[in-house]
């Protein structure tokens, strides 16, 4: 590749010419192999059963199943049921799958062979929702089976889809039981909480049973009922008092000894003492409105001088009595003479003043004296006080109630200031006891759905696995696809020794050709002649041999790198190799090569008993 | 043709003081005895792929074209005496420098003498199979004249020198006075006469540059992919201030398709 300008068509055939072993070697090899690979990979028979993915007969409208998700989940999940190891095992073991593979003591390892071979294919249509909108539906599956033998793979597939269709039943069954059974521990667990919240309701109620909410408008009006008759009872005590009063001083007029209040002027009837007594009374309230010097006033102080001493009693009133008259004469004889400003006049005023309020004391305090220990005779007297002692129960009686009527209407503003508490509390019980009410409602209305729904499935009326149609023996094999690999060998050969070609090119530093001479020398060389021995068919000098020999020995060596660099480069930057591998055959890697030789003789058999 | 007849003159002029004359008188004085001639077998000819057993006419129209462009050439500069090297051995140098010398000796009235100063490898004499017992080292060395080398192997105007005898320093041997007269007597002898020199490659020792003082110019013999082009690179920078005629593809592997109009 000395040539520095630009690849024209002399070139690549130049490059061709001399390239050959570059090309033709690696192009025979991986033929070869290829070819090896092709015709001698066992075939493999592809069985393949349709599975129908039934919609529900009843229509849902009328009962829903409780079994929901995605037609593929379901497929995968069943999927998941079907292929376990077991389930495998007993296939492989019943229709003696893998002969030399299997082994009793590692059954997941030919589970897992089995697995592989095993495919699944949805097979969706286009549809439009009830809401308008597209999409794709599941509405069946086809189930496959690669096996070497074509009634194996057959008999495989048809017990594998067995059984698909009697797990995805067991499956709804046992979901649509399980949805009942749970439902119906719901609908156990509310009734048990609307129960307990119902106790409690009434609990509440009982304790707060006058402050629940309903109860305000009646508390109001205890309340106002109770303050109209605290305002009543106080007025009425009033009334009773000022009655009281009036009566008091009735009967503090009244002699209780005599007939009537002048009845001692008739004389002989009244005792002294009744007399005297009397006439004190008689004389403070004269002395109310008369002036002390007051005929009546002297006379009556004069009478009551003269009975005090015949009575017996105390002889301060007496002397008291003297004493005020003695002053009191003084008094006016004093004033005769002296103006009232003068101060003997004066001092003997406040005397006087001073000696009458003493004695009208006294007076009463006899009066009253008297009064007490004298025998009640006087009926008026006994009337008024017997209507003062009821008046006097009554106002006890009374007294009392305003304090228990404030205590009511204390208790009645305590209950309207409570209730906002207590109807939080009432609300937030009676919410809680709707809310489970209604749970238990659509709880039950459920059960009830489930339980319809159970009996779909269980009578098979509910969505369902059906084998629309089961394998057939299949009567090619789908791998190898022997054009394939040979194709795949023919590009990798081309290609191999296309990239051998180039890499030799591009290190081969040797002229090539005219022009090469001229990018070197700067002139093309005079003439080009041409290989004499070629030409004559001569062998070729002997010493051209062994280099040829040993350029070979390189070519081989270079051959073997750019294959082991390709292989490397392609597993790690392409495709790894098994997988490649996998794609192109159909068979995984990690099956043994001596099993695959085995093949070879029945399937050369096959093929020639065939044709 | 003027200007070149005075070049040839001129050349002459220069040269002349290199030989003296009684060297020349010395050498004129060598009678010249019949050559000796060695007939070579056809078959022999054609084993070995020289001109005279080959009918190809695809190879005998590539020599063509090489005798006439190297004789134009030759022939306008006034050269006479051309050296056949290459950037390394085992590319045919041998084979085209006695194929270019029987070529211009068949077909013009040239007599050509064809020197195998490849003294390291020397070769000619292997292509004819003739046995040779002394050769140009011998001459170099010893005291023989040059007709006791000369060999004629049966093709008319053609006399070769075998390159056999000397021993060591070749490049010694072939930049000697002794070496450098005999060019001069070479050429001087027929005016029509071209003497070429079979020489060892020009990346192997210090021979082709020693001896190129004595050459009016060298051809390069290339061989088709064979030749690395670094090498070629460094020959033809090792050539600089040699008069390089041009070059030769041998072997070439798209001549045939690229000449093939010539059949």
């Amino acid at each position: 590749m000395a040539a520095e300008d630009k690849l024209e068509l002399d070139d690549i055939v130049g490059i061709f010419r001399r390239r050959k072993a570059y090309l033709i070697w690696p192009f025979l090899l991986i033929m070869a192999a290829a070819a090896y690979v092709a015709l001698t990979l066992p075939p493999v028979y592809q069985a393949s059963a349709k599975i129908m993915v039934e919609r529900q007969e009843i229509p849902r409208d009328i009962v829903e199943t409780t079994v929901t998700g995605y037609v593929d989940e379901r497929i995968e999940a069943v999927a998941r049921r079907v292929l376990t190891d077991d389930n495998l095992w007993k296939i492989a073991k019943n229709l003696d799958l893998y002969p030399g593979e299997r082994d009793p003591n590692n059954i997941g390892a030919t589970a897992a062979r089995m697995r592989a071979d095993i495919s699944r294919e949805m097979e969706s249509v286009n549809v439009s929702t009830r809401s308008g909108r597209r999409g794709s539906a599941t509405i069946a599956f086809s189930l496959s089976f690669e096996y070497g033998d074509a009634e194996k793979a057959r008999d495989a597939v048809n017990a594998l889809a067995a059984l698909f269709v009697s797990e995805s039943q067991k499956g709804r069954l046992k979901q649509a039981q399980e949805v009942s059974r749970f439902l119906t521990q719901e609908t156990d667990r509310l009734r048990k909480k609307i129960t307990s919240l119902e106790d409690r309701l009434a609990e509440f109620k009982r304790e707060h049973a006058n402050t629940l909410p309903g109860m305000s408008a009646s508390n109001i009006k205890l309340q106002e009922l109770a303050q109209s008759e605290l305002r009543d009872v106080e007025n009425k005590i009033q009334v009773l008092e000022q009655r009281k009063a009036r009566l008091e001083v009735e009967l503090a007029a009244e002699d209780p000894t005599a007939g009537s209040l002048y009845g001692g002027k008739k004389g002989g009837l009244m005792s002294p003492e009744d007399r005297l007594s009397a006439l004190r009374s008689q004389y403070i309230s004269a002395s109310a409105s008369y002036a002390p010097d007051h005929p009546d006033l002297v006379r009556m102080r004069r009478e009551i001088k003269a009975l005090e001493s015949q009575v017996g009693g105390s002889s301060r009133t007496s002397n008291l009595i003297d004493e005020y008259e003695a002053n009191r004469r003084r008094l006016s004889e004093l004033r005769q003479r002296y103006s009232d400003a003068y101060p003997d006049v004066r001092k003997l005023k406040r005397k006087v003043a001073s000696l009458e309020k003493q004695l009208n004391r006294e007076l009463a305090a006899g009066a009253g004296r008297s009064a007490r220990s004298r025998r009640v005779s006087n009926p008026r007297y006994v009337t008024l006080k017997s209507q003062l002692e009821a008046l006097e129960v009554e106002l006890r009686n009374l007294r009392k109630r305003p304090a228990e009527l404030r205590k009511k209407i204390e208790e009645y503003q305590r209950r309207l200031l409570d209730a906002p508490g207590v109807e939080k509390e009432y609300l937030a019980l009676t919410r809680d006891y709707d809310a489970a009410k209604k749970k238990y409602r659509e709880i039950s209305e459920k059960q009830g759905e489930a339980t319809l729904a159970q009996q779909l499935e269980s009578s098979s009326k509910g969505e369902r696995f059906v084998l629309a149609q089961p394998a057939n023996t299949p009567l090619r094999p789908i791998k190898p696809n022997r054009p394939a690999i040979l194709i795949i060998g023919l590009f990798l050969a081309l290609g191999t020794g296309a990239g051998l070609a180039s890499v030799a090119e591009y290190y081969d530093r040797t002229i090539h050709g005219a022009r090469s001479v001229k990018n070197v020398t700067g002139a093309p060389p005079l003439v080009a002649i041409p290989d004499i021995d070629e030409l004559l068919g001569h062998d070729k000098p002997k010493a051209k041999k062994i280099q040829d020999n040993s350029s070979l020995g390189k070519v081989a060596l270079i051959l073997l790198l750019v294959a082991v660099i390709g292989v490397v480069g392609m597993h790690y930057f392409w495709k790894p190799i098994d997988q490649l591998w996998m794609e192109a055959t159909g068979n995984d890697l990690t099956s043994r090569w001596e099993d695959m030789l085995k093949n070879i003789d029945r399937a050369i058999g096959q093929n020639l008993g065939g044709k | 043709m003027d200007r070149i007849s005075r070049a040839l003159d001129m050349a002459r002029q220069k040269r002349g003081p290199l030989v003296s004359t009684g060297q020349r008188e010395q050498l004129g004085k060598v009678e010249y005895n019949q050559t000796k001639v060695v007939k070579v077998d056809n078959e022999v000819l054609r084993r070995n792929k020289i001109l005279g057993g080959i009918t190809d006419p695809r190879i005998l129209d590539a020599y063509g074209i090489l005798r006439t462009r190297v004789l134009q050439q030759m022939r306008q500069n006034g050269w006479k005496t051309l050296g056949i090297t290459s950037a390394n051995s085992d590319v045919g140098k041998t084979l085209t420098s006695i194929n270019l010398g029987i070529s211009i000796a068949q077909d013009y009235s040239h007599s050509v003498l064809l020197v195998d100063a490849d003294l390291r490898h020397p070769s000619v004499h292997h292509a004819f199979e003739v046995d040779v017992k002394k050769g140009l080292g011998d001459y170099l060395v010893g005291n023989i004249t040059p007709e006791d080398i000369m060999i004629n192997p049966g093709v008319e105007h053609f006399v070769l020198v075998p390159g056999k005898g000397g021993g060591g320093g070749t490049s010694v041997l072939l930049s000697s006075p002794r070496m450098e007269q005999l060019v001069v007597e070479l050429r001087e002898r027929y005016p029509e006469r071209f003497v070429l020199f079979d020489l060892p490659p020009v990346l192997v020792g210090d021979d082709v540059l020693a001896f190129s003082p004595n050459l009016d110019a060298v051809l390069v013999v290339v061989e088709d992919e064979r030749t690395r082009d670094d090498e070629l690179k460094r020959a033809m920078e090792l050539l600089d201030g040699v008069e390089v005629l041009g070059t030769v593809l041998n072997r070439s592997a798209e001549s045939v398709k690229h000449y093939g109009y010539y059949n």
